[in-house]
């Protein structure tokens, strides 16, 4: 937290970010249409995870409906679009139903924690997926609604991608303003300690409902870019799977750390659409990996190598203030 | 916490494994059906989408061994062209499916696909692949598919729509003598189109359709459902389910209810389907269906089929089995007459102008929207002499087209079968 002088950490972290920024700009220019594509599915996977991380990062709230949220978006674009509305309504659909989801998951579960308010977006998650099921006339039930097209300018491949990562670089650095503003630091207050948040007179379950709003608009923007990406959409996007796998991405990750989402969704997109052509058994594979990951390096990949960066150079140097802070809260 | 949170997930996760790993398959996605190209002839390559894992993996398993059963029989030359296949698993989801679809034709450049077999994946796959100009041999049912979202680049040549054999199926009520009847299906577009096929042949031949009941998709138990049938006095019963655990749970409540011994049923393709007899067993036996396949079927042809698949894998083929044999068939006749490489357009073109009388399905040809007008067998589940259940064929109903008899331009303006428009 040295303001003067950017900790070597830091400059690792900045480092590392430029030159992912970089890969991910050549990315369209070398590889084939199809791993563009994988690329956006995967980035698309990472805004939905990063609207997860920030809950379970800041807040400590692990959600398993957030899927549900992204879907009443995507309903919202994909329903908009066959009526023939223009852009600008089609977006305003996908937002309003988005605040609407996220205004009633936030009600239903600001005045829970743990595993009741995993349990509570468990079941929103499930309602979203009823009714994308159910309600046939508009959802096209099991069928979906196919056929829908993306607006021109980002009609191809590569434009599309291009708009996939700015979106993505804007929602990691609106997320880590988000976190670092008092709001944040309230959050994560009432992460490592809820009864003493209460007890300084904060409004807790208001706290936690504005986390789900902001962390409900990210979703948001994950259900829309992947209605455009698949150009169709089906209950499956709202379902149980989509959520929990969305959650696996960042626990494998690296919860609140901010690459985990992004590192667990290339690893998870991965496994389900490269690995599954050669191997068949890819989701045992995958849940191996994450066996693993949950003994030797509890924090996620990224909090793993952070923690790992951090001992070799503890070696050399006495520790930081920051490191004491994370340790003792560790 | 986080090692909290990191426990949390950790039962989440091995939940969701259950959920996606646990769906048998004996196949492997990447070599299966794969052969090496000799050094002359054209490569002509075949992208196939199957769901080989997930809760729909037994099907991609059929699936498979129809397809390398033919190519097994038949060599891998077809005319000039050597075929090559490319297996990939859509995982029975659509998303994974259209992704698959993307890495075929993209990656792999193939000259056609066939499948997916799922109705959702195959209404989005069939879209992406006509906008990629690349030929489309779809297994699925969904009805739309060659109807009111018909497309230029795809044909369906391993499936019928839903309510193509439903058609025959109430048809076949009606001439029975029975006047009224009741439907229990299951509650999406699959079991609204099996009904809509019984009920619109049904009342179009003098019949009246008094009770209408659906079930969810994933309920486990269907007794309420038997008992209120059981307490109507209609002439006949129609059902129309997913072939899944809900058939078995159907026959097992409707013998507990006296329902089988109080009213004739009909059913729809999978309500008595090989995997469902061989769970419910004999009070499944004298049943009626209606199905564009019929593993009892006495004709030469198909009987000798049946025989040749029984004995290489040790169960009797499903109709998902037959399709791929039969779109392999038709993929075959339209290489042999080839001489340049047919691929898009031009492909489906050729294939809509095969005899499907030379194939495993036994007669008839493809409309001009790319859907089988083909016999459906209404058909009995028997004892075959070795004791197994079959459905052999006591009426076959020919040349049946997607649109029974109805005008296909008026039956195209109506909207497709919902629980709420079921008469065309």
């Amino acid at each position: 937290m040295n303001a003067r002088r950017p900790s070597t950490g830091a400059v690792v972290k900045g480092a590392i970010l430029a030159a992912l920024l970089v890969v991910a700009f050549v990315c369209p220019y070398v590889l084939g249409s199809y791993y563009v594509s994988l690329l956006s599915i995967a980035l698309i996977a990472a805004i939905l995870a990063s609207s997860i991380n920030v809950l379970a990062g800041n807040a400590g709230l692990v959600s398993l409906g957030h899927a549900g949220i992204a879907a009443a978006s995507g309903y919202g674009l994909a329903w908009a679009y066959r009526q023939g509305w223009e852009l600008w309504a089609q977006l305003g659909m996908a937002a309003l139903l988005t605040a609407v989801a996220s205004v009633l998951y936030g009600l239903i579960s600001m005045r829970t924690r743990g595993i009741s308010f995993l349990m509570v977006t468990l079941a929103a998650g499930m309602v979203v997926y009823g009714m994308a099921y159910r309600w046939s006339s508009v959802t096209g039930g099991t069928n979906g609604l196919p056929g829908i097209r993306r607006p021109e300018g980002i009609a191809e491949y590569w434009q599309f991608y291009f708009l996939v990562l700015v979106a993505f670089c804007f929602v990691t650095l609106a997320l880590i303003v988000v976190g670092r503003s008092s709001f944040g630091l309230t959050l994560r207050g009432i992460r490592d300690s809820e009864t003493r948040m209460v007890s300084l007179g904060y409004n807790v379950p208001l706290y936690k409902f504005g986390a789900m709003l902001v962390s409900g608009a990210v979703a948001g923007v994950a259900g829309v870019l992947a209605v455009w990406h698949s150009e169709f959409i089906s209950p499956v996007v709202a379902g149980f799977q989509e959520s929990a796998i969305s959650m696996i991405m960042v626990a494998l990750g690296g919860i609140g750390t901010v690459l985990g989402p992004l590192v667990g969704a290339v690893l998870v997109t991965g496994f389900q659409h490269v690995l599954s052509s050669v191997f068949e058994r890819w989701s045992t594979l995958l849940g191996l990996i994450f066996i693993l990951s949950v003994i030797f390096a509890p924090q996620g990949i990224v909090g793993g190598v952070a923690d790992l960066m951090r001992r070799i150079r503890r070696r050399g140097a006495p520790p930081r203030r920051e490191q004491l802070d994370a340790e003792f809260r560790a | 916490m986080i090692r909290k949170v990191s426990a949390a997930a950790g039962a989440t996760f091995a939940a969701a494994l259950l959920l996606t790993a646990c769906a048998p398959s004996s196949g492997l996605a990447g070599d299966g059906g794969a052969t090496n190209a000799p050094a002359d002839g054209e490569v002509f390559k075949i992208g196939v989408l199957a769901p080989m894992t997930s809760w729909a993996g037994a099907i991609g398993v059929d699936m498979q061994q129809g397809w390398e059963m033919f190519w097994d029989e038949y060599g891998d030359t077809a005319g000039s062209f050597t075929i090559e296949t490319v297996w990939e698993d859509t995982a029975s989801d659509p998303d994974t499916a259209l992704t698959k679809a993307r890495k075929l034709v993209e990656e792999d450049g193939v000259d056609a696909v066939v499948g997916p077999v799922l109705a959702s994946e195959g209404l989005v796959v069939g879209d992406y692949l006509t906008q990629a100009g690349v030929a489309n041999l779809a297994q699925t049912a969904a009805d739309d598919l060659t109807q009111r979202l018909a497309s230029p680049l795809v044909v369906r040549t391993g499936a019928v729509t839903s309510s193509q054999p439903n058609f025959a199926g109430g048809d076949w009520a009606a001439k029975q003598g029975y006047r009224t009847a009741a439907t229990l299906c299951v509650d999406y577009a699959f079991g609204w189109e099996s009904c809509g096929g019984f009920v619109s042949a049904f009342t179009a031949a003098g019949g009246e359709v008094t009770t209408q009941l659906w079930y969810p998709g994933d309920a486990s138990d269907l007794s309420s459902y038997v008992s209120q049938l059981a307490s109507l006095d209609v002439d006949v019963i129609f059902v129309g389910s997913a072939g899944g655990t809900d058939s078995s749970n159907f026959f097992r409540s409707a013998n507990d209810f006296g329902l089988l011994a109080k009213t004739p049923i009909v059913s729809n393709c999978c309500t008595t389907d090989q995997a469902i007899l061989q769970d419910v067993g004999d009070i499944a036996l004298g049943q009626i269906s209606a199905s564009n396949w019929a593993e009892g079927n006495d004709d030469p042809e198909v009987a000798a089929f049946v025989e040749r698949y029984e004995s290489a894998f040790g169960i009797l083929p499903s109709s998902y089995a037959q399709g791929m044999y039969a779109s392999a068939e038709i993929l075959a006749q339209v290489l042999e007459a080839s001489t340049s490489k047919p691929t898009g357009e031009a492909l489906v073109t050729a294939i809509k102008g095969v005899d499907l009388g030379d194939t495993i399905i036994g007669g008839g040809g493809l409309d001009e929207l790319g859907s089988p007008v083909a016999p459906i067998f209404i058909r009995e589940v028997v004892r075959r002499d070795d004791g197994t259940l079959v459905n052999a064929v006591i009426e076959t109903y020919d040349d049946v087209s997607q649109f029974w008899t109805f005008d296909p331009e008026a039956y195209l303006a109506n909207p497709p079968f919902t629980q709420e428009f079921q008469q065309q």
